[in-house]
């Protein structure tokens, strides 16, 4: 299941889009404050964030900012403000998506949906069938990279690898 | 026995301290080891007074019932058998219940002195008897409990206990005057901040007439006449010289013995420059004086003592601080110094003669001009027609022993002599009956005005002509020192001019000042004549009446072809011309200067509003945005048909719809009133008005979350004048904003109370409340200028509000609600009936 992180003020948007998501088979939280966002995110592996850009703490960007430090998760911005530098700055930031409010649902739905199949391709690339041995080349390769133990370097040969 | 003494703490209002400062002098008093008893003491269950009764000697109360009720009053028997040296007696306005021997405690009190007991009690102001009227009026609540002034007054001393009232009501927030439930009801009826103030100006008033009281009877029994004096101004004379530091220290210490004394510094340039003073050292001086607090003018004018003395009246001077004369003790003989002259022409102002080092010391002063001045030109022509024949006089007594060479050498002295003292017309005069002089009586033949031999008709005229050389010589270098001397004259005025360019005073009102003070004008007016029109208009004028167009004045001095000096008062001297125009130049560019910054000025607000207004449209969006969203992202999920909704999501979704679109409602609502109350469209409708069905019908506007609200409006209120739908929108507003601050469990008070003519409603919460320097700001529309808190709105509520209880006659004021929170004042005019 799809789970979804709702960052906005507005309680009655929270309601509505929670309701929404539920009837599709998403897994929703709900957070009012950028902070709390931040502190969700941090404490749940989401895999997608919905998020305003005024919030009474932060402001949206710097959310994005926070959240881009350390994840890669998709974000749709879903915002007020219409101007197109608003858009450009938060997509620089990091965004993946800007919906203008008031927006449809169905529109909305349709861009969750997008953003998610873009994300799944990208993760696909990443895992590598070599022979027998399926390698993730987004996990960490060694336990301990201060001191490899698989991939090790030699003088003179380059890369080694030690099962 | 002699009677006791009465003392007593006068106070503004309940709570500022009384009853603690009496109990602390019944303490001090109790440890020195005087017998003290508390009499009656009302505490009000404030807890640091009861502390302070703690080990003082208690007096028992007498019960009284009446009508049913128990009573407990001061048993004054009990402290008359007790015969204490000190009773404390608290509230002596106090009423005592009937039934016993005296009507009034003061009566009580009165007793008790007669005894001998001295006696401490307190009264509050509004207690004196002649002070009901006025209390009455201030407070809107008749005072019953009053003392006869007289009683008050003839106490042996009256000590006031003094609180702002922002102290008493912030004591009052902490509850150490009151309970705390009981805080709404004393704030409501008394404790404003504008009652206390008028109290407190009432007990302060009352105090200093009987401090005056005991002033006069003081000054009547010291015999003690004469008044304060008037503030004292203290001119200083510099001269440019080495003394002047010593004046302005001299000064300032007299100026310091006086209070708030104004010090001012002149010095008074020659026309002719001849001052001697070094621009330098009077800049110098000129920032002493300037840093000391005074100021520094400068003057011109010939005669040294007069121009002093104009300028010293002129700033309504009482003391004049002179340098003594740095001449010498011949020189003072010969004529009396500027000092002496001073001295004897100062009038009422008082003239301080100062030593200094340089005193009796000489100086180098610039040697007057031989050739121009009209009095040495006819100095030297007496000379020449008195002198000629006296010497010629002489020599011909003298001629056996004298060569005709040597009368020649005497007359050429008589020449050299002439030119030096009046130049070179006397000289040349001179020199010319020499000529016929030493023919005449000197050379043979003697009586005849023919020349024997040819030798001595070379002697005579090379005599002429050594004479005519020496007279233009002379005169030419007395020009040349006397253009000298005025070219340091005006660099001495530049060197001012410049000066004040430099420290910034370069507003044109200032150097206008200036050059009207340096000129002693009458007026100085700069005129400029716009491109448009033909007529002059006046740009800046200092003085008298100002000139109306450049030929009004008696000197004009254009500018440029739109701009122009006019000065009245005199003709300057055609060699100031210069000095004038350095001066209209200054002016035109400090306009300039003006002008541009101006300009600058004007643009800042309109950047300013093109920020607002950008920002001010995002937030209105996101304002109306906001709910829109909700609603159309609920809407549209009912309405898409591909998702089966359950009976509850649908019921939640259907909600989130309404809820939104009731904030959407509202914030559309207060904008079309917003606007008509701007464009002034607002259609009033005011009517009698009774405060306890609008309030109600506000609250159900409001909806589920007002439930809470504590309404305490009587109903015997008078009616209010007010438009029934206005005044509900107001309290909607006020209500709404209360609720919202509000934290939960504190539910929202609203009260009702009429004062005079007004009916005041007050919605009280205790949530953080405003600090006072925002007070004003939550009142300004649009006052949020972005889309980051989804609460306040974009701060129209409040300011609807006011403006609609302004545009009803009303007032609405935010107050602090004691104890923490925010309480909102709607003041309404009671209807005035029929």
């Amino acid at each position: 299941m799809i789970r979804i992180l709702v960052v906005d003020d507005e309680p009655q948007l929270l309601r509505a889009l929670r309701v929404n998501l539920r009837a599709r088979h998403y897994e929703v939280a709900v957070a009012a404050s950028g902070t709390e966002a931040l502190r969700e995110a941090g404490a749940w592996h989401f895999d997608l964030v919905l998020l305003d850009l005024g919030l009474p703490d932060l402001e949206g960007v710097e959310v994005i900012h926070g959240l881009r430090g350390w994840t890669q998760i998709p974000i749709i911005v879903l915002s007020g403000r219409a101007g197109s530098m608003d858009k450009v700055e938060a997509l620089e930031a990091g965004a993946d998506d800007y919906v203008t409010k008031p927006f449809g649902i169905e529109e909305l739905l349709a861009r969750i949906k997008a953003v998610s199949r873009r994300v799944h391709v990208r993760d696909a690339a990443l895992v590598v069938q070599v022979g027998e041995h399926t390698v993730d080349l987004v996990a960490k390769l060694e336990p301990e990279p201060a001191r490899p133990r698989h991939l090790i370097t030699e003088p003179g040969m380059g890369y080694r690898f030690q099962p | 026995m002699a009677r006791g003494r009465l003392r007593i703490y006068l106070g503004a209002a309940p709570g500022v301290g009384k009853t603690y400062a009496m109990l602390s002098e019944g303490r001090r008093r109790a440890e020195r080891g005087t017998d003290v008893v508390v009499g009656f003491v009302e505490c009000h269950d404030r807890a640091r007074t009861l502390a302070l009764l703690d080990g003082l000697e208690v007096i028992p109360r007498r019960v009284v019932t009446y009508r049913g009720a128990e009573f407990t009053e001061l048993d004054v028997d009990a402290v008359l058998a007790r015969a204490p040296e000190v009773a404390l007696i608290d509230e002596l306005a106090h009423t005592n219940v009937p039934g016993g021997a005296a009507e009034k405690r003061w009566q009580d009190v009165e007793r008790l002195l007669e005894a001998g007991i001295d006696v401490v009690s307190t009264v509050n102001v509004q207690h004196l008897e002649s002070m009901n009227d006025v209390v009455e009026k201030i407070t809107g609540i008749p005072q019953r409990e009053t003392v006869p002034d007289e009683v008050v007054r003839r106490a042996d001393q009256v000590e006031l206990v003094d609180m702002s009232p922002e102290a008493l009501r912030r004591r009052m927030a902490h509850g150490n005057v009151y309970a705390a439930e009981k805080i709404d009801a004393a704030l409501s009826n008394y404790f404003r901040v504008g009652n206390l103030t008028a109290l407190r100006e009432l007990a302060l008033l009352w105090v200093a007439g009987k401090v005056d009281d005991q002033l006069a009877r003081y000054r009547d029994d010291h015999g003690i006449a004469g008044t304060w004096e008037a503030r004292e101004r203290i001119v200083i004379a510099l001269t440019g010289g080495p003394e002047g530091v010593t004046l302005i220290r001299r000064a300032t210490r007299i100026a310091a013995r006086s209070k708030g004394a104004d010090l001012l510094a002149v010095h008074v340039t020659r026309s002719d420059g001849l001052s001697g003073s070094r621009p330098a050292r009077l800049a110098r001086q000129r920032e002493i004086v300037e840093g000391l607090g005074g100021t520094y003018h400068q003057v011109v004018g010939d005669d040294v003592p007069r121009a002093l003395l104009e300028f010293a009246r002129a700033v309504n001077a009482t003391q004049l601080v002179l340098g003594v004369s740095r001449r010498g003790r011949l020189a003072q003989m010969l004529s009396p110094g500027v000092g002496m002259v001073t001295t004897a022409m100062s009038g009422s102002i008082d003239v301080h003669m100062v030593t200094h080092e340089q005193a009796r010391q000489g100086h180098k002063r610039p040697v007057r001009d031989p050739g121009l001045a009209p009095g040495r030109r006819a100095w030297a022509w007496t000379l020449s027609v008195l002198g000629l024949p006296l010497l010629t006089f002489l020599l011909y007594q003298a001629r056996d022993g004298l060569t005709l060479p040597s009368d020649i050498l005497f007359y050429l002295a008589a020449v050299v002599g002439i030119a030096l003292v009046g130049g070179l017309w006397p000289a040349m005069f001179t020199a010319v009956i020499g000529f016929l002089l030493l023919n005449f009586y000197f050379t043979p033949p003697i009586g005849l005005l023919t020349v024997a031999e040819p030798e001595n008709l070379i002697a005579l005229v090379v005599f002429v002509l050594v004479g005519f050389g020496v007279s233009a010589v002379v005169d030419r270098a007395a020009r040349r020192s006397r253009e000298a001397l005025r070219l340091h004259a005006d660099s001495e005025v530049l060197f001012g001019l410049a000066g004040n360019v430099l420290r910034g005073e370069h507003a044109v009102g200032s150097l206008l000042e200036r050059l009207r003070e340096t000129f002693g004008l009458v007026s100085v007016t700069l005129l400029e004549r716009p491109a448009s029109g033909s007529g002059w208009q006046v740009v800046a004028t200092v003085g008298g009446r100002p000139c109306t167009s450049p030929q009004d004045g008696d000197t004009e001095i254009p500018i440029s072809d739109g701009l122009a000096l006019a000065l009245r008062g005199r003709t300057p001297a055609a060699a100031d011309r210069r000095i004038l125009e350095a001066f209209a130049a200054q002016a035109a560019g400090a306009l300039r200067q003006q002008r541009l910054a101006a300009e600058a000025e004007r643009t800042r607000p309109l950047e300013e509003a093109d920020r607002m207004r950008t920002a001010l449209l995002s937030a209105v969006s996101h304002d109306l945005r906001t709910p829109l969203s909700s609603a159309k992202a609920a809407v549209d999920s009912l309405h898409g048909s591909e998702i089966d909704w359950s009976d509850e999501d649908r019921a939640e979704l259907l909600d989130t719809a309404a809820q939104s679109l009731d904030r959407l409602d509202r914030l559309v609502a207060n904008l079309l009133d917003m606007s008509r109350l701007q464009v002034g469209a607002l259609g009033i409708a005011a009517r009698p008005l009774a405060l306890d069905e609008v309030v109600p019908r506000a609250l159900d506007e409001i909806g589920p979350s007002a439930e809470g609200v504590l309404v305490q409006v009587p109903h015997e209120l008078p009616p209010v004048e007010a438009d029934p739908a206005l005044l509900e929108r107001v309290l909607v507003n006020v209500v709404s904003n209360a609720l919202r601050y509000g934290p939960p469990g504190r539910p929202v008070l609203v009260t009702a109370s009429a004062h005079g003519d007004r009916v005041e409603l007050r919605v009280i919460d205790r949530g953080p409340g405003i600090p006072l320097a925002d007070r004003d700001r939550v009142f300004l529309p649009f006052q949020r200028l972005d889309d980051r808190d989804n609460h306040t709105g974009v701060g129209l509520g409040l300011a609807l509000a006011r403006g609609l209880t302004e545009a009803m006659g009303g007032e609405l004021v935010p107050e602090d609600t004691p104890g923490g929170g925010l309480t909102m004042t709607v003041s309404l005019h009671i209807h005035p009936g029929d």
